[in-house]
């Protein structure tokens, strides 16, 4: 990398390696179609969504899908208890299950990896007092405790992002300092302190490069078990509130209707059940992916395995 | 071993009384406990009454004293809702959970582990997709929708199982089967990625050179080794269908154990009896962490009790 020019022709020509890696394997390429269509229908949710989804109509109360019988081509996916259209319900939720798992992961992210670069390039003490304090927080009782905290303070967009957030950060902070130690032993990092680099230099330029891809497939991971973790706090009632929509929310509305208009907690919750399904993949398939040694570890196992074991 | 024990021990110790701290320094601090527990309409003399009898007119730091002396010996105030120790009331609906968690961590074990080991044996193979498949549904799906989905199909539809409440064997199937499925998908794949690399690794390859026979290879030699990392995340999936899946799952399926007990707890505002409630699940997820360690010790030879921290 030599120039910029050079330097932006090799990410193009990465980025096309990465994209041909994606479509090849139909589990990445379907956790990035679901990736993309969540994406694209959080953003665009008011022009996708056929009608308004807090709009009340009275007449048209816990109406069945298209399917069923007494179902109309009008509400695809029927409509609640309060008439109002099921299938926008479930558009406009899904910038709920977008914003909060970017919010929550993002502040969680930060703020661990900043812990774990310190925790991991300090040593000594200063690694000893924060990964205790880590420890700590890894046993608390986690659901629970977040229940416990929002019933409390009250549920709201950011109280739900802040403690989703402070259950996660520590996953960063270890995994982070764990990177760090491990690269702070390679060759080239004491040989950059041997000469004298400085240690925001060797951190930014010898150690950071090692981390951002774990990280970034950790922050996948983590999307998913927030998108998970803010459905079952609306569920229950902590989390997001109306009128503001998630699909979490929906679900646990159309709890009083299970025996009659089991749409209602159906298609939201498959809403979640397939986001989830879809970030799982991706993020499973980019831990492969990204680690090398990992890739030729799977390959090897498959290549070998009819061959040794097939009696 | 006695003195690792000791140490475990007082490391549990102080991760519940942080536990606790953060639940007083929230409710107390953060959160205004008497405007939470009264209704809208109390005027200022009910607020007064209210917080001298909950002592919440003391300095702060005489409550926190309290807090914990009174904690250390079980006395965990009375529930706002039933007037009563909230410890009692935590200490009836334990049982319940106790079953519920432990039916759905078996479960989830056994199923989790057969099928990580099946898949694992041929990694590649359509058997090994679908097991793989399998495991990412059961760490997708959201336990408190498959629960009432499961009601719709099972109990509404085909009249198997009760929808909810508690009685005979035939109200836990359910439950304890949604409780079971995270378990199922992480333990599986954990257990199939650490089948793929013990079959690989080279005393197992000694053994299959020394003619040692196929069964005994998986069962003795591999799943051995594949078993350390597999009771280092059932100890962490026990952990979560206590502290996490038992609270939902109890909530769907109207299970009179901890987790409904809280949320029902939440609903009346008695802060009390979910202290309780945190209280006694953070002595239990810390009792399962020494448990794991202990076992984790004793199964793997290259780690000694001193260096473990």
């Amino acid at each position: 990398m030599s120039s910029v020019s050079s330097g932006s022709q090799d990410n193009r020509r990465r980025s096309a390696v990465w994209l041909r890696r994606i479509v090849r394997d139909p589990t990445a390429l379907f956790g990035v179609l679901v990736l993309v269509l969540l994406v694209s229908t959080a953003l665009l949710a008011p022009l996708i969504a056929p009608l308004d989804p807090n709009k009340q109509d009275l007449g048209a109360r816990l109406l069945p899908p298209f399917y069923a019988e007494g179902g109309s081509s009008e509400h695809i996916l029927g409509t609640d208890q309060l008439g109002r259209d099921v299938f926008s319900r479930i558009i406009h939720g899904a910038r709920i299950s977008l914003t909060i798992p970017l919010v929550a992961v993002t502040m969680a992210g930060l703020f661990g990896t900043a812990v774990g670069l310190l925790a991991g390039y300090r040593g000594g003490r200063t690694d000893a007092v924060i990964m205790r304090i880590v420890d700590t927080l890894f046993s608390f009782p986690g659901l629970l405790l977040a229940l416990t905290i929002l019933a409390v303070v009250g549920p709201s967009f950011w109280t739900l992002a802040i403690v989703l957030s402070l259950r996660i950060w520590m996953v960063f902070a270890r995994m982070t300092r764990g990177l760090v130690l491990s690269a702070r032993e390679a060759e080239y990092v004491e040989a950059a302190e041997l000469i004298g680099a400085s240690p925001v230099r060797i951190m930014m330029r010898h150690i950071a490069p090692n981390l951002t891809a774990p990280l970034l497939t950790l922050a996948v991971l983590e999307s998913a078990h927030v998108i998970l973790s803010e459905a079952a706090l609306s569920f229950l009632g902590l989390g997001i509130q109306p009128p503001q929509t998630s699909w979490g929310l929906d679900v646990a509305i159309g709890r009083q209707y299970v025996f009659s208009a089991p749409w209602l907690i159906i298609f939201p919750g498959l809403a979640i059940a397939v986001a989830v399904l879809g970030i799982n993949l991706l993020a499973s398939w980019l831990r492969v992916a990204a680690d090398p040694e990992e890739s030729a570890k799977r390959f090897a196992a498959a290549a070998d395995a009819p061959a040794g074991w097939s009696g | 071993m006695g003195r690792y024990l000791l140490k475990r021990l007082s490391q549990a110790v102080l991760v519940v009384v942080s536990v606790m701290v953060v639940v007083f320094v929230v409710t107390r601090l953060i959160g205004d406990p008497v405007a939470v527990m009264l209704p809208l309409e109390a005027t200022e003399e009910n607020r007064a009454i209210l917080e001298a009898q909950l002592g919440l007119d003391r300095p702060i730091l005489v409550q926190l004293g309290d807090y914990i002396a009174d904690a250390v010996q079980l006395d965990l105030g009375d529930s706002l809702w039933q007037r009563r120790p909230a410890i009692d009331i935590v200490m009836e609906r334990l049982p319940p959970t106790i079953i519920l968690v432990a039916a759905g961590f078996a479960l989830g074990v056994l199923l989790g582990v057969v099928i990580g080991v099946i898949s694992g044996m041929r990694p590649g193979g359509w058997v090994d997709r679908g097991a793989v498949t399998l495991g990412l549904l059961g760490v997708s799906l959201p336990q408190f929708w498959i629960g009432l989905v499961f009601i719709v199909f099972f109990s509404v539809g085909l009249g198997w199982f009760p929808t909810s409440g508690s009685g005979g064997i035939e109200y836990l199937v359910l439950p304890a089967f949604v409780l079971a499925l995270p378990i199922v998908g992480r333990i599986a794949l954990v257990t199939r990625s650490s089948m793929i690399d013990e079959l690989n690794a080279q005393h197992v390859k000694d053994a299959t050179a020394r003619g040692v026979s196929r069964a005994r290879i998986v069962i003795v030699h591999a799943f051995k080794g594949a078993g350390i990392a597999t009771i280092t995340i059932a100890g962490w999936e026990l952990i979560g269908a206590l502290a996490g899946g038992a609270v939902v799952v109890e909530t769907v399926y109207a299970w009179p154990g901890i987790g409904f007990t809280a949320m029902q707890a939440i609903e009346r505002h008695d802060i009390i009896l979910v202290q309780a409630v945190v209280f006694v699940v953070a002595i239990m997820v810390v009792t399962i962490n020494i448990i794991v360690d202990v076992t984790y010790t004793m199964l793997d030879p290259r780690v000694k009790f001193d260096r473990v921290s």
